[in-house]
């Protein structure tokens, strides 16, 4: 009996892992969405100079980042990409969100400190293990 | 001290310039924060136990390279740049690199 229960279980705590999974994923999309309106007259360049922006003004740097991780699922689908190859489409858009997030709150945080705009803008993503990658963006406020 | 990681900044000379400085920290996971991310990692997301403790060890690799243009008599840093590497399981280090100058106001 408790064999059994065992056994429906653990594809039970799977299904409900991956459910979850896309629920979250989907609710921190739309939260990003929202926050992105508050952001959007602050101008974001890879480029060291905006035209038109160049009074004296105190340099000052700005970073955002976050750690994201892909639910159990898209681990498992990934971990199955491998053996063939190819894009792992489970993962795209995890980073892809990752990196809007970090980027989202360097913008807040310039937007804090009255920028209006961050320049020479980096994007990194380093590994921290077998799932989880720190997304990182920075640059230089303008203001 | 400015910090920027342009090499020039808008309405300044650099006048005079001191050299590469550099700061850096490997900072180890706490087991219990990554017991806690391995049951979290089960539903993806963020693990916000580790973007505190990565920023946390940024912003002192940061002072540290601040710490060390600021022996050498610099009034900003230019051209900084941050690297992040995964060493020996689990640590990783965090390193903050740039130009140490002298820069004044523009005439």
């Amino acid at each position: 009996m408790t064999g059994v229960l065992i056994q429906l279980a653990i594809p039970l705590v799977l299904i409900l892992a991956a459910a979850g999974g896309r629920v979250a994923h989907r609710r921190r999309g739309a939260h990003i969405e929202r926050r992105r309106a508050d952001v959007a007259h602050i101008t974001l360049s890879p480029r060291p100079t905006l035209p038109g922006l160049d009074e004296p003004r105190h340099g000052e740097l700005v970073v955002g980042s976050v750690v994201m991780g892909a639910d159990y699922i898209r681990q498992v689908v990934g971990a199955w990409r491998n053996v063939f190859g190819g894009e792992i489409r489970s993962f795209t858009p995890v980073l892809d969100q990752a990196r809007a997030e970090s980027s989202l709150r360097m913008l807040e945080a310039a937007h804090a400190k009255g920028a209006v705009g961050v320049v020479n803008v980096r994007f990194e993503a380093v590994r921290i293990n077998n799932n989880a990658s720190e997304l990182l963006s920075y640059g230089t406020l303008v203001y | 001290m400015q910090l920027v990681n342009t090499e020039t900044i808008p309405g300044w000379n650099i006048t005079e310039v001191k050299g590469l400085v550099s700061g850096n920290t490997i900072r180890a996971k706490h087991l219990g924060r990554d017991i806690g991310a391995a049951f979290k990692n089960m539903a993806g997301g963020e693990l916000k136990a580790y973007t505190e403790l990565l920023a946390e060890s940024r912003a002192e690799a940061t002072s540290r390279m601040v710490a060390e243009a600021q022996a050498l008599g610099a009034t900003a840093i230019v051209n900084v740049r941050f690297t992040t590497s995964t060493v020996a399981g689990g640590a990783a280090e965090m390193y903050a690199y740039g130009t140490a100058v002298v820069a004044v106001p523009a005439p």
